[in-house]
Formats: structure tokens, sequence, C-alpha cells
């Protein structure tokens, strides 16, 4: 069941359900538990008054005896009444029906086989459909009479079976609508507790359906929007903080690619205007044709491939397509090899480069991808830093550190380093370079499980590739 | 006509220049916004391309330095930047045209064309003096329905001088609309500059002097007779 409406409804429900039943249950087997007890009490004390009687009536010549007497054969009526739904009947030590009450008319009642002196209370219908309530119990040896209390019950030896019994279906009567009114009842509560239910939960699962209307209304364009969290409902909060924090990433995520896009335009624009322009100036004055034209046009085109090179080597380590190729690495030789491009600028602005290493010192990794690290690093490095000043190479186990003087970059720009196409200066004069090296840099690094970050201290700007 | 290009891109910058120069336009260039800004400040340039990315001061900061000097130079922006709120921002800072990287070249000319004819409240590219009719698209000028041969900076002169015409027109002024930095004049570059374009629209006998000399004054361009 997928619906929480459903589900609560289904537990709420039942759970009311079972309880209502519960109830009723207890109800009602109360209620006849306590009439039955009632029941057993009066026969029970008809028992002691029958006894009684027939005490009574041994010692006749006692008046106030008698007077007694004559007020309990009243109590003691309905079990002579052919009408009444008292009855009793005894039974000789022999088993032989000696007296029976004239309210049983033709029927009899079951005679139970009991031995002990305690009466047994039993249920039982008699064979006319009467529903009587049982009392058996026996005599002491000398004999007890029936609730008639004439002395005919007298046996001598051996204990006499008696059995008083009431009729009960007053008492089932009186059950039987207690019933019907813990039925109704019930049912009247289940309809009252379906109807609250339903609606305490449509209620208070509104916010939720207000929580999926707003997140309907969210699309790219929208995302600068906040879920407004101050109406929502202390258990939706922590989803609502969720969605917001989610929102906030996305938005940057958008952000970054559409800063990203337009940069890319731009980048790719720059170089698109100067070859058109070449060419259509070219057209238009072919006669006084630049003979710098084709050095010009194969400068742009090279620009350009090694923008398209890097994009699409930034998008494959982005998508993590690149499967490692593993190598002992001398990375003091790799180093110079990476250093050789720029060999000519080291030479210009007369940098001082120092590079220091244990001999031999090597790396298990992916040289190609070590390779555009370390080019791109070394590449800054030679272009950045201000001339006559030294760029420190240092080569550790398991960490590579670069540094050179980077008087004009201040530590708010530290976080921008690694932004695709940031550059210090805001324009792209510098069109030897596509702005993509660092964020290469570090996409490679971490293609190779490794972190490169940069740090700023009193004017040195440092790299620093670290294994994990 | 003089137009000042700020541009960082030295390829295109040197295109642009080019196409300018060949066109008959005066240029001078530079791919440095503070140094663009001197420039502009320095001479009364009929137009100017500003790109808006540039080193040490950008395209809007220098127009708006510009124009809150005064400076009522129209202003084009050649830029790679082209959202509609780039564009807006360029314009709203005063720029009165906005050029998207990569353009064609006939559309950088023409605009440019109608920048400077923007500066001398024209309105269309035929400007009509007696006989004589010049052609700012075409860079055609007729003179009684004869065909002009004009080398480019003559027509630059022609044009300006018509665009002025009326008024007087100083040596110094001509050096600064129609000579760029690179070919410095002396002084009497303008005169014979001048005098060979007389010669050249006196198509016939009876044609009208047009071009008259304000002795210590300059020149001025009208219909009268001399």
């Amino acid at each position: 069941m997928r619906s929480i409406k459903q589900r609560l409804m289904l537990w709420l429900l039942t759970g009311l359900a079972v309880l209502w039943c519960g109830t009723g249950a207890g109800i009602y087997f109360s209620v006849r538990h306590s009439l039955y007890q009632s029941i057993d009490t009066a026969l029970a004390l008809d028992a002691r008054l029958a006894r009684f009687t027939t005490l009574g009536d041994s010692d006749s010549d006692e008046g106030t005896a008698r007077g007694r007497g004559q007020r309990l054969q009243d109590r003691l009526a309905d079990y002579h009444d052919p009408q009444g739904r008292s009855f009793y009947q005894v039974w000789n030590s022999q088993g032989e029906v000696t007296e029976r009450s004239e309210s049983l008319g033709d029927v009899t009642l079951p005679k139970l086989d009991i031995s002990r002196n305690d009466p047994v209370f039993s249920s039982t219908v008699l064979a006319d459909g009467r529903a009587v309530r049982l009392m058996s119990f026996r005599t002491a040896a000398a004999g007890g009479g029936g609730p008639k209390g004439k002395g005919k019950g007298r046996h001598g030896a051996g204990s006499s079976l008696i059995a008083l019994a009431k009729e009960t279906s007053e008492m089932e009567g009186t059950l039987a609508s207690l019933l019907g009114g813990i039925g109704i009842a019930g049912l009247l509560a289940a309809a009252g507790t379906f109807f609250l239910v339903t609606m305490a939960l449509r209620h208070g699962l509104r916010p939720l359906k207000t929580l999926s209307e707003q997140t309907r209304n969210i699309d790219a364009p929208s995302l600068k929007a906040r879920f407004d969290a101050a109406h929502a409902p202390a258990e939706l909060q922590p989803i609502y903080a969720a969605l917001n924090e989610l929102l906030h990433r996305l938005e940057q995520g958008f952000e970054r690619e559409r800063r990203f896009s337009a940069d890319l335009a731009h980048e790719m624009r720059t170089p698109v205007a100067e070859l058109k322009m070449l060419g259509e100036v070219a057209l238009k004055w072919p006669d006084q044709t630049d003979p710098e034209l084709p050095t010009h046009s194969l400068a742009i085109a090279s620009q350009l491939e090694n923008l398209i090179e890097a994009l699409l080597t930034l998008a494959r380590l982005e998508s993590g397509e690149t499967a490692l190729q593993l190598s002992t690495v001398d990375l003091s030789a790799l180093c110079h090899e990476c250093l050789q491009p720029c060999a000519e600028k080291v030479e210009a602005k007369q940098l001082d480069l120092r590079l220091r290493s244990e001999p031999g010192l090597s790396m298990e990794t992916d040289a190609r991808l070590l390779r555009i690290i370390l080019s791109n690093l070394l590449t800054n490095a030679v272009e950045y830093a201000p001339a006559s000043t030294h760029i420190e190479i240092e080569l550790d186990p398991g960490s590579i550190t670069i540094a050179n003087a980077a008087p004009e970059l201040t530590q708010e720009d530290l976080p921008h380093l690694f932004d695709r196409f940031w550059r210090a200066e805001k324009s792209r004069s510098n069109s030897a370079h596509s702005g993509l090296g660092l964020s290469l840099a570090r996409q490679a690094a971490s293609a190779i499980g490794c972190r490169l970050d940069a740090s700023l201290s009193r004017g040195v700007l440092s790299f620093t590739l670290k294994k994990g | 006509m003089r137009i000042l290009v700020v541009e960082d891109s030295n390829r295109l910058r040197e295109s642009i220049v080019l196409a300018l120069r060949r066109s008959g336009y005066a240029v001078d260039a530079t791919g440095d916004g503070r140094e663009g800004l001197e420039m502009a400040e320095d001479h009364p340039y009929d137009a100017a391309i500003l790109d808006i990315m540039l080193p040490s001061l950008d395209g809007v900061s220098i127009l708006k330095t510009l124009r809150a000097a005064g400076n009522r130079t129209p202003v084009m922006f050649l830029t790679a930047k082209d959202a509609v709120a780039d564009r807006v921002t360029g314009l709203r800072s005063g720029a009165d045209d906005y050029l998207v990287k990569p353009f064609a070249l006939e559309e950088l000319l023409a605009r440019v064309e109608a920048l400077c004819r923007r500066g001398y409240q024209k309105a269309a590219s035929e400007t009509t003096l007696a006989d004589l009719t010049l052609d700012s698209t075409a860079r055609t000028a007729t003179r009684a329905g004869v065909a002009l041969d004009l080398t480019a900076r003559e027509f630059a002169l022609l044009e300006y001088l018509m665009l002025r015409a009326g008024q007087i027109v100083t040596r110094t002024q001509i050096e600064e609309h129609i000579y760029d930095d690179l070919v410095s004049p002396m002084s009497n570059v303008v005169d014979s500059a001048v005098c060979a374009l007389r010669k050249k629209i006196a198509v016939s006998e009876d044609s009208l002097p047009l071009i008259h000399t304000r002795r210590g004054q300059g020149y001025v361009m009208e219909a009268r007779p001399a």
C-alpha cells in the first residue's frame, strides 16, 4: 500500500474496530456474568430458604417460627405455581424422583451426577424449550426436603439430589437487547470513526499536498524560488530544509553551467570573429591581401583546436569515462618534459626553476593524466610568475607542490582558480590560454585519486597535489 | 572620418583597422582600456568601437567616464556577450549601437557609417550640395551626373566637408578627422589635399566652385559664386 492516507486509514480503522468490538464484548459479557451471578445467588438463597422452611415445619408448635415460615412459603410460592418460573425436583439416594414442583408440568429437570455437597450451577434448556439456570446439590445424609417444606423428603440414610431451577428467558431477553444496543452503538461508532478519520487524515495530510504542489511548480528558471517553511508543520520542516538545500545546490549547479555556456560562447566567438574578419577583409580587397593571413588563420585554428581538445578532455574526465592506464612514472623526468614547451618563456622572463626531489622518485599512476596536471600547473607558473622570480617544484613521496610568486592574486580569487574560463584578468587578451587548464588539472587529479589544492600565503601561490 | 577602435584581441583589432582604413576612415586603435579612454578624451573622434572585456578598464566603464565628462562621440560596443541583459546594459550606459561577435564585415562598416552620420545629425546616406551628390554607403560621388574618381582619403575629405557644409572647417579639424596618428601630416598636407580635391570636383568649365578658403580660418563648403 503506497498511500500514507490509506495506510493510516487501515491502521486506525482496524485498530478502532478491534477496540470497539473488545469494549462491546466486555460490556456484554460482564453484564451477562453479573446477571447469571444474581440468578445463582437467588437460587442459593432459595436453597437455603428451602432448608430453613423444612426446619421450621418440623418445629410447627412455635408460632413465631410458623409465621416466619409462612412468609418464606410465600417467597417460594413461585415454585408451586403451575405458571411459575421457578422449578425444583428431588431424587432420593436410589435415584428415584421423590418430589417435583408443579411449575415443571410434564418436563423434568436434568439429573446431574454429582457426589459432593457443593452445589453445581449449570445452564440448560428444558424439553419444552425454556432456558433455565440449574442449581444441583445433595442434601446431608439426613435428607433434604424440597421447597415444599412439608417433610415429605425425609428418607433416612443416604442423601437426596435436589435440583432448583429458574427460567432465564427474561435475562436472555435483556442480554439480547443489550447485544443489539451494543451492535447499533458499534455501527454508529464505526461510521463516526470512519468519517472522523477521513476528515482528520485529509486535514492532517494537507501540508503534504501543499508541498507537492509547490514542488510541481519548480523548473529550471524558477530555481531561485525557495519553499516557504513558515507555515509547514514541524514534521515536514526537515523535508523543507532538505528541499531548499537541494534547490540551492541545483541553482548553483545551473548557474555554473549557464556561466560555463556563456563563457564558452565568448571563448569561441572571439577566434571565430577573428577568422571571419581575416577572410572578409581578404575577399573585399583581394589585391591587397596580407601575406601574414595564412599564419594568422593557422594560429586561430590551433587556438580553437586546443580549446576543443581541452573541453573534450574535461567532459570525459568529468563524466568519469577515462579508464586509467597505470604505469610507474619518474616524477622529475616528467616535470622536465612538461617544462620543455615553456623553455623559451623561462629564458625570456629569467625565471629560476628550483626542482627538489629525491633521486629516482616515482609514482604508480596514469602518466597521461599526471602529465595534464603537471604541464598545466607548470605552464601557469611560468606564465604568471613575475619576471626574475623563482618557481619551486617540490617532489615528495605522496605529494607534489609547485609554487610561484603571484603578487596580484588575492584570497578572494582562490576559490575561483579552478572555475572553468576563470582568469585573474577579466579580459581575454591572452588568447594562448583557454582558462580551462586548472579545471582540467583538478579533474585529472580526482581521476587518478588525488586532490589538487591551491593556497596563497605572502604573495606566493602554491598548488599541492596529494594522494587521497 | 576618424574612428577609435579599442579591442584586446590583436588579430581582430588589426583586421578591423585594416578594413576601416581601406574604407577611407582614419583609425586609431589600442588593446588597452585605460589607453583607449585617454585617446577618446584627447581626440574628437567621429565614432568609437569598444570591446567590453578589456584589460585595465572595461568598455562600459570607458563609455560611462566619457559620457559623464559630456563627450558625445557615437559609440558602438563590439563584444562576444550576446545576452539581452548585456545588450541592455551596454545601450543604457550610453552606447549608440551594439554588435555581437562574430559579425559580418559589411555590417560593421554600415554601422560605423551610420554612427558617423549620427554625429552630424544626418538621417540618410546621400548628401547633396548643388549638383554634387555623395553616397556614403556606396562611397561614390557624382557631379552633374559625372562620377568622380576619388581616392579613399579624398572621398573622406569631401564627405567631411559636405557633412559640415556651410560651416567653417579648420585645418586642425581636418587633420583630426581625416588623418590618423600613423600618417602624421605636415601642415601643408591638408592644403594640398584640398587643392587636389577642388580640381577633381571641377568636372567642367562652368562647374561652380564649392570649396572656399577663409583666410586664416580654414575652409567652408557651400554653393555660392566665388
